[in-house]
């Protein structure tokens, strides 16, 4: 179970030449995830949900508050959580001067994987992902859709039991999409957890189980898309987004 | 240790597979051989180069006595009608100095400043003086006195000895500053690709969610440049040992140098050159992890590979600062292997030499781990 506990995260924005100033990407999240669901976090750009899943991954470190996952922490358990996750965004870069095998290979041992188990699992994934014909070709000079086959490979090879997922399927065409959503359709199959963000309520809609939604770093409301419509007596994710953040800001005021 | 292997496996790899990296590593130490005997050819055409002969202008015609002074002196005396005429041919540069005579007193017109001039100035200075003397013989003859009681009171001659050579030291250092060079390039270059450029590509981001401390990372990276540095250090020393030996038995002004390349002087500048490889690898990573793009961190290194000029312009001005000079990295490495190659090798110096570089070594290899710890390194310090 991923725990965050009232994580805040504080940068400094440069307001002019000297001065600067701090604001919140996060403030005061809390939230936990349950075995096999796939939680969305919802909101617009500048929401803070790419601040958040950093920290979940454990390449940003909360100003406040804490993460744990299956009461892991990164302070104490760093490689235990990271063996048990795997992080993949819309912008995920691979290195283009090896091959889709050398970089399963490579990330194979990095998580220790035994080397005949490892051969078995890039046979599996190369049928699984259809990359027989590119296997050994350099990542670089592949098809966008081919390097992010190859990226979601390199997810699957240490069989981890979260999936930190930022915008996967931003800026791809729509095959390339369904391959990440199958993938996470699946994942779930087999009782995965899977932390999902995007700014597609569509796409949300469709395929999470609960969503956080998020605006201005802050958590907005939590629930199944059927709760957060119902409390915002409407019959879309989209419609309910404005209506709970205009309700947000009168509370405020 | 499992992830520091498998992270100088993956960046050296990438250096392999990267021409230009691969170019940096490997054929950077073929420009040593080539300076070596550029330097060399040109320092050996400076000593053995053909006499030239200085025209001078005359308003006199020399004697008999003179004409013979004047061609020990590699001079050639032509005459002019008069003052003016001398002016006109100087000016005009066809002659290079002139000379006006008045009974017995001769005035020498010349520029010493200029390269020509300084050496006109001086056979000529030469010639009166020889043959000054020779009128000094006849008059101690004409008065019965034996002129070579006078002139002859002691001989000597002159016996070249083995030594140093200045020429011939600045052959040695130029290797030896082209040799750190090289391994200062290599790892310039694969520094820049490992950090700031794996910065740029983004692949560090995912590098850094996998089950890696960052300790191990900075390890890994920190060794594959290393590695990387010893291979051309390896290649180096190679080609510089041969070019050394090949300019020796060819070229003048290294046959008398005292230098001797044996298993000892091998052994010793290859331990100072590996020292100087960690040293300047962990230099590298721990400027370059400052940077954000490729191109920043190679404009942020471009002065450490100027500052390593900087000895062999002090050794080319034969200015040898005090012994502070042995904890200053780049400065000892150079000053202790050219002692080294010249076989006056000094214990206390090389040892201190290495000692301050691993020193120096580990320090830097904890800064840069300590700013691999901090998401800084990815996120630009926000």
């Amino acid at each position: 179970m991923i725990k965050v506990d009232k994580v805040s995260k504080k940068f400094n924005k440069l307001v002019n030449k000297r001065k600067k100033e701090e604001f919140y990407a996060n403030k005061d999240i809390t939230f936990e995830t349950k075995e096999g669901e796939i939680l969305g976090i919802l909101g617009p750009n500048g929401a803070g949900k790419t601040t958040l899943l950093r920290m979940i991954a454990g390449i940003m470190t909360p100003s406040a508050g804490t993460i744990t996952i299956d009461d892991f922490n990164y302070h104490n358990d760093e490689i235990k959580i990271k063996k048990m996750i795997a992080f993949l965004t819309g912008n995920t870069k691979l290195y283009k001067d090896i091959s889709a095998y050398e970089l399963l290979k490579m990330t194979s041992e990095y998580y220790e994987i035994p080397n005949d188990k490892s051969e078995e699992e890039i046979k599996k994934l190369t049928k699984k992902f259809s990359m027989e014909s590119f296997l050994h070709q350099r990542i670089g000079s592949l098809s966008t859709g081919q390097t992010q086959k190859v990226a979601i490979a390199r997810c699957l090879i240490h069989n981890p039991n979260y999936y930190i997922l930022d915008e996967p399927t931003n800026g791809l065409d729509i095959i390339s999409s369904k391959a990440i959503l199958d993938m996470i359709r699946e994942e779930k199959e087999n009782n995965k957890c899977i932390l999902y963000s995007t700014h597609y309520m569509e796409e949300a809609e469709n395929i999470c189980d609960r969503v956080v939604l998020m605006d201005k770093g802050k958590i907005i409301t939590i629930g199944t898309p059927e709760e957060i419509r119902k409390k915002a007596h409407t019959t879309n994710l989209r419609d309910a987004f404005f209506i709970l953040t205009k309700e947000n800001d009168h509370e405020k005021h | 240790m499992r992830n520091i292997k498998i992270t100088i496996k993956k960046e050296l790899r990438g250096i392999v597979r990267d021409k230009k990296s691969l170019f940096m590593m490997a054929l950077t130490p073929i420009f040593i051989p080539i300076f070596v005997f550029l330097m060399a050819y040109i320092y050996d055409g400076m000593i053995n180069k053909e006499a030239i002969i200085y025209k001078v202008g005359t308003n006199y015609t020399p004697n008999k006595i003179e004409k013979e002074i004047i061609e020990q002196n590699n001079l050639q005396l032509i005459k002019y009608q008069n003052v003016k005429e001398l002016e006109e041919a100087y000016h005009k540069k066809e002659i290079t100095s002139y000379i006006i005579k008045e009974n017995n007193s001769y005035s020498i017109y010349n520029n010493s400043e200029s390269e020509d001039g300084s050496y006109a100035g001086m056979y000529i200075t030469n010639y009166l003086e020889s043959y000054n003397n020779y009128l000094g013989g006849i008059y101690l003859s004409q008065n019965n006195i034996n002129a070579q009681l006078v002139y002859n009171n002691i001989s000597y001659n002159i016996i070249e000895l083995e030594g140093d050579s200045m020429l011939g030291n600045e052959v040695i250092n130029m290797a030896i500053i082209f040799t750190i060079m090289a391994i200062t390039l290599t790892a310039i270059y694969a520094t820049t690709d490992a950090t700031a450029g794996e910065k740029e590509r983004g692949t560090l981001e995912t590098l850094l969610t996998y089950p890696i401390k960052s300790s191990e990372l900075i390890l890994g990276k920190f060794l594959a440049i290393t590695i990387s540095s010893i291979i051309t250090l390896i290649i180096s020393i190679i080609l510089m040992i041969i070019s050394l030996n090949l300019v020796k038995d060819n070229f003048e002004i290294l046959k008398g140098l005292a230098f001797n390349i044996n298993s000892l002087t091998i052994i010793l500048t290859f331990i100072i050159l590996l020292t100087y490889s960690f040293f300047i690898s962990g230099l590298c990573i721990a400027i370059a992890s400052k940077t954000k793009s490729f191109k920043e961190a190679q404009s942020t290194l471009t002065p450490v590979s100027l500052i390593i000029c900087i000895p062999m312009f002090l050794q080319m001005l034969d200015i040898r600062p005090g012994s502070y000079l042995n904890f200053i990295p780049i400065f000892n490495h150079s000053f202790v292997l050219n002692d080294i190659f010249l076989g006056n090798i000094n214990t206390n110096n090389i040892l201190i030499t290495t000692i301050t570089s691993i020193i120096y070594s580990l320090i830097l290899i904890y800064i840069i781990i300590k700013e691999y710890k901090s998401e800084k390194i990815l996120f630009d310090g926000n």
